[in-house]
């Protein structure tokens, strides 16, 4: 287990990194020992550089990448501990997944790979599948099979790059759950997404990511509690706006209030409190509540107010 | 070294096995056909007890060396590294637990097998079909001598290999390989190798070394025609003819395995310090 040792599973200190004049990541310091990591970002915000990073694929212009305390170019023993998921959906087309990573398996020297590679196919619900060319694969099932590749090797370190792209419902909370259970296993596992709600289901730590810099870090109400000073703005659908701006104009937790033909929009400076409140209104037929619309809690808000900050 | 030799055969294996099943493969089989197909029909139309070894030198060292080695190879050899590349399926191996090297020589090694296959198949067929020409009942009087007949076995074999090699540099080096592995095999193999061997830089082309082993090899009476024609090209028109000017076949050896051992360290050299990333796009 990756987690019980020493040295931290994933260190950046200081890691700067240039493609050409451009900017990639800038002065990035973290560490990861185990469980999960939520690498949250728009896009272009640099999180497949860090992934590429950490993986060894691309190597900082300036400080250090370590993996269990090794740069990972340096060391095949390293590498085989790290299982990447890369955000690109390249294959061998003509293979099956079960051939594909059974021959990732044995690269990495896995001990009855094609077995272990029917296992984890299995695991990710694949194996009636999994003997099919992977060009006749759905995007789910190319996400699943990527991951697959990285759980055969049994990485410590597991880099999984907007895992949840291209699944369907379904598949995205088997995927969570995964996830999950993973960081509970006691891997090391940084997992990116530019969806906030997303990374929330897989963890509560977060690195927040904005045009290569780190903005936040920590678990999910540590940043929230940064956020808490914003007034947020929540828009109701209701029939009756005037009687519902009267209800709240008086709350401390809410700051303003504008009322429109069939909405009230709030300016809402506890927002735990405030649908603690307009739950209870929404009971109430008088107001006809229809439809309650946080406007700015998407993650570019979060971030233009972090930025702003 | 314990992963080098888990990983190489692995990657040897699975490469060949994508470019055996790649239509391209195909083309290039269909096209190394012509070789076996125009030496039987030369040898079947024109041919006769006098001419027919004159015409398999001909067409083996025109067609086969000339063309067929330095194209195919340079193919193979280029593709197998470059497709890697671009479809950057090359990002699981690097930053799985693969020693690059085992990446660039396993390319490498699978390239040579396949140059063999395809190139090995072309030259098999013209070497079994052509003496049943002399066979009374198809043509007896078209019989050719078996040392021309095996002559090009071993230019045959070793040529592919440095091919290949100065291919993979390609392949690793640069990012539009196949169009810098044509300018080499024009600009190159046939410019520089059709030099007169006194300017001394024709030993620098793959080509001088597979003719001169092909040369050597020929049966010194029958193929007198192609020998003389060697020579005279060799010596640029000039009138001290020469032996000495065509490398003898240890001289030719040595000098393949130096171009493909240059190539290779250059190809590991470029290989094990440069950055694949996953989003770089390829020609």
């Amino acid at each position: 287990m990756s987690g019980a040792g020493l040295q931290p599973a994933l260190a950046f200190s200081r890691v700067s990194l240039w493609y050409g004049n451009v900017l990639g990541v800038s002065d990035i310091s973290f560490s990861i020992q185990s469980g999960v990591v939520g690498l949250l970002g728009m896009n272009g915000a640099g999180k497949s550089t860090m992934m590429k990073l950490a993986s060894g694929m691309i190597r900082p212009s300036i400080g250090s990448v370590e993996v269990f305390g090794k740069p990972p170019q340096e060391s095949t023993e390293i590498r085989n501990r790290i299982g990447l998921c890369p955000d690109m959906d390249r294959f061998y087309e003509r293979m099956s997944a079960h051939a594909w990573v059974t021959f990732m398996a044995r690269l990495a020297g896995v001990p009855s790979a094609k077995q272990k590679a029917a296992e984890v196919l299995d695991r990710l619900d694949m194996s009636d599948r999994m003997h099919k060319k992977i060009g006749g694969y759905s995007k789910g099932m190319r996400q699943r099979t990527k991951l697959a590749r990285a759980l055969v090797v049994g990485a410590d370190l597991l880099l999984l790059d907007e895992p949840l792209n291209g699944l369907d419902p379904i598949g995205r909370h088997a995927m969570i759950r995964l996830v999950r259970e993973l960081g509970d296993e006691g891997k090391a596992v940084l997992v990116s997404s530019h969806v906030l709600h997303e990374v929330e289901a897989m963890t509560d730590r977060l690195l927040l990511l904005h045009q290569g810099r780190i903005l936040a870090e920590g678990k999910v109400h540590e940043i929230r509690d940064q956020l808490s000073e914003r007034a947020l703005q929540v828009e109701v659908r209701v029939r009756e706006p005037r009687s519902l701006a009267r209800q709240l104009i008086g709350a401390t937790h809410v700051a303003g209030v504008d009322v429109e033909k069939d909405r009230v929009v709030a300016r809402v400076a506890d927002a735990g409190l405030f649908f603690d409140q307009i739950t209870d209104l929404g009971c109430d037929e008088r107001y006809g509540i229809e439809a309650i619309v946080p406007l700015d809690a998407d993650l570019e808000s979060v971030f233009g107010y972090l930025v702003r900050k | 070294m314990t992963a080098f030799l888990r990983c190489y055969p692995l990657i040897v294996a699975q490469t060949v096995r994508e470019v055996l099943l790649s239509r391209r493969t195909l083309l290039f089989v269909a096209l190394a056909l012509a070789y076996p197909v125009v030496a039987i029909v030369a040898a079947q139309r024109l041919g006769d007890s006098r001419r027919v070894d004159e015409l398999f030198c001909g067409v083996t060292f025109g067609v086969y060396f000339q063309g067929l080695v330095p194209i195919v190879s340079m193919f193979f050899a280029v593709s197998t590294v470059r497709e890697e590349i671009a479809s950057r399926t090359l990002v699981y191996l690097i930053t799985g637990p693969v020693p690059r090297a085992a990446i660039w020589l396993g390319k490498f090694t699978a390239a040579v097998l396949v140059c063999w296959l395809i190139l090995g198949s072309a030259l098999a067929i013209a070497i079994c079909v052509l003496p049943m020409i002399g066979e009374p009942g198809w043509r007896g009087d078209a019989s050719i001598t078996r040392a021309t007949l095996l002559a090009p076995i071993l230019p045959a074999l070793l040529a592919p290999v440095a091919y290949c090699a100065i291919g993979t540099v390609f392949g690793v080096r640069f990012q539009r390989a196949m169009i810098t592995g044509a300018v080499y095999v024009v600009g190159w193999e046939y410019v520089v190798g059709s030099t007169p061997a006194q300017a001394g830089v024709r030993s620098l082309t793959v080509v001088d070394s597979a003719r001169a082993m092909f040369f050597h090899g020929v049966d010194p009476e029958a193929a007198r025609e192609f020998r003389r024609t060697m020579l005279l090209w060799a010596s640029g028109g000039r009138r001290n003819i020469s032996i000495d000017l065509i490398p003898s076949i240890p001289e030719a050896v040595w000098n393949l395995a130096i171009l493909a051992g240059v190539a290779l360290a250059l190809a590991l050299w470029f290989g094990l310090r440069r950055d694949y990333d996953s989003a770089s796009t390829d020609d």
